[in-house]
């Protein structure tokens, strides 16, 4: 009987020992906003990037992204696994002194098709200067219709210039020729007026 | 084109409209109208249509129709679908898929229906551009080849559309056995082949300032109808028959249309001008005159950058001594408007009304990448005015800005 207790007392001990921390470190805006089960495994997935020296703010923002979107749980905990993956890639390419806004434009990057190699090349461009904006032009005229190793090509050469944030922006609004694709939008083909009424179709923003 | 059909396609458009994230605008027109109707001269008529268009970045759908009561001479029905989406090639290379489906039918006009499918190729970006396209399709008319060209440039508030189209129409009949089981000699094979080719040239100037839209547009018409027959009989009847002919023909069209809001959801339009017969949809030419009260319907129809009139969407930042950042969202006809992002927990959070059309928020915002999206009026979420629009893991479209 005692060696029963005592296996018993060991087991509570494990489990009180593993679930303490999960409980007490529960972020509030997650319990509020999820369901029990996505709380908790999204706060793994933040638990995990804390471990790893990974900025958690971010993917709270993706759960709380999603829930405010209506997605369901998979979508939401696949989400914050995938930005989770990303800013570990990100971490490796541009070395432990990334600040937490370059990790995040290095995550939407990387999403927009940047390859890890060119962050690391960025980095090592850009060694004393913020890469918030060389990332994100990058990302921007990847999204604009422009090849990542073409796009990689543009952002390389001004940052070989030792070029400014400005410079940065500049070369995006002249390789995608509009902050917006949509804005970009030709006017439509029009039709000589026929019996109907010639042109009661809105204008295109 | 029947009442119901119209009725089921405005509602299959409402359906997809309101499944997805986009700009969706209605608008009615109910006004009069002094137009031609064939044969029997001039008409007055009244008309009630209806438009639903939805817009998502580069996807836009529209559908509209029409419905005429002639009086004395009945009532007509005309409606139509357009589908256009843009996908980018390569840099300032674009690619559009088209397609259309048109009918009309009722009153003194014989009922017609096309439909076509094509793609564009644009070149340019925000300011000029041209593209070259083509289209091919069918209807009650024959088989039809469209090419078309235009260059086109924004200066401001103007746009200036220069355009040339080419619509090839072609109507094939072939009756073998006219009369195979009587002694009457008859001609046995009729062939027709007639090949109607018309050439479309225009320039479109278009006003948009706040509230107003004038679009005012002239072209020329050029159309040549080629009819080549055979037509074989009994050899005591003479044998083959055949013949062939050419007619030419050019006109004029012009028109001037304005439309003002008076206020968010209603507003004035006229149009007036002369226009070419088309023969595709059975509707002749001729000089109209038209009159209408416009209303915009529906809770995304109001306010935003779809908005006609309100063309000068735009967001600013600033940080503030502080530390607070400053958003600057110009939405004019905009009676509340709300934003969401990664900075407010992704909350909605109302923006506070400031002159001249100008929303404000101030809030605590970190340096970096930040995603959000806007609301008007409690419509549909969509990216604010001058951001990077990507779509989200979520499938919706997000806006992506970088605050210093």
């Amino acid at each position: 009987m005692p060696t029963d207790r005592s296996f018993h007392l060991r087991r509570l001990w494990l489990l009180a020992t593993l679930a303490a921390p999960a409980l007490s470190a529960q972020e509030p805006r997650l319990a509020a906003r999820l369901s029990p089960g996505t709380a908790l495994e999204v706060q793994h997935l933040v638990d995990s990037a804390t471990r790893a020296a990974l900025p958690a703010e971010p993917l709270i923002q993706k759960a709380l992204e999603g829930e405010s979107k209506g997605a369901d749980s998979a979508r939401i905990v696949g989400a914050v696994e995938a930005l989770l993956q990303r800013l570990r890639i990100a971490r490796r390419s541009l070395g432990s002194g990334a600040t937490e806004p370059e990790l995040v434009a290095a995550a939407a990057a990387l999403r927009a098709g940047a390859s890890p190699v060119t962050l690391g090349a960025l980095r090592s461009l850009r060694p004393d200067q913020s890469l918030v904006v060389p990332l994100s032009v990058l990302a921007d005229i990847i999204a604009a219709g422009v090849t990542p190793e073409q796009a990689w090509s543009s952002v390389r050469d001004m940052a070989n210039t030792g070029a400014g944030d400005a410079a940065f922006l500049a070369l995006r609004d002249r390789l995608t020729n509009t902050p917006r694709a949509a804005d970009a939008l030709p006017p439509e083909a029009r039709r000589p007026p026929t019996e109907a009424p010639p042109a009661s179709r809105p204008v295109r923003p | 084109m029947r009442p119901i059909s119209a009725c089921a396609l405005l509602s299959l458009l409402a359906g997809i409209a309101g499944s997805a994230q986009g700009q969706v605008t209605a608008l009615v027109d109910i006004g009069v109208r002094d137009a031609p109707v064939g044969a029997l001269g001039t008409r007055s008529l009244w008309a009630v249509a209806p438009s639903l268009h939805y817009d998502r970045a580069n996807l836009r759908l529209d559908a509209d129709g029409e419905y005429r009561d002639y009086g004395r001479l009945g009532r007509g029905l005309s409606g139509g679908l357009d589908g256009s989406y843009f996908v980018p090639i390569a840099g300032a290379v674009r690619g559009e898929a088209v397609a259309t489906l048109r009918g009309a039918g009722g009153g003194p006009n014989s009922s017609a229906g096309l439909w076509n499918a094509g793609a564009r190729l644009h070149l340019g970006g925000r300011a000029s551009g041209l593209w070259l396209g083509s289209q091919a399709g069918g209807g009650t008319e024959g088989q039809s080849l469209q090419w078309e060209a235009a260059a086109w440039r924004r200066l401001g508030n103007l746009t200036l559309q220069l355009q040339g189209s080419q619509l090839t129409l072609v109507d094939r009949v072939l009756r073998d056995g006219v009369a195979p089981d009587t002694l009457t000699p008859r001609p046995d094979t009729l062939y027709r082949d007639q090949a109607r080719v018309t050439t479309d040239l225009a320039a479109w100037l278009q006003w948009t300032p706040p509230r107003t839209r004038l679009a005012l547009a002239v072209g020329r018409r050029y159309g040549i109808t080629e009819v080549a027959g055979l037509i074989s009989g009994a050899p005591q009847d003479g044998g083959l028959g055949q013949g062939a002919g050419q007619r030419a023909t050019t006109s004029t069209w012009w028109l001037v249309e304005a439309t003002y809001w008076l206020a968010p959801r209603w507003g004035l339009t006229g149009s007036a001008g002369q226009r070419p017969p088309d023969s595709q949809l059975h509707s002749p030419g001729g000089r109209f005159l038209q009159l209408a009260i416009r209303t915009a319907l529906g809770r995304g129809s109001r306010a935003g950058h779809a908005v006609p009139g309100d063309q000068r969407s735009e967001l600013r930042t600033r940080r503030l001594a502080g530390g607070a950042v400053e958003l600057l969202l110009l939405a004019r006809d905009a009676s509340r408007v709300e934003l969401r992002g990664d900075f407010t927990d992704w909350r909605a959070v109302e923006l506070e009304r400031r002159g001249g059309g100008v929303w404000r928020l101030r809030q605590a915002i970190a340096a970096g990448m930040h995603t959000l999206t806007v609301r008007y009026d409690g419509g549909p979420w969509v990216p604010p005015p001058a951001t990077r629009v990507t779509t989200d893991e979520f499938g919706q479209e997000t806006g992506v800005l970088v605050i210093e």
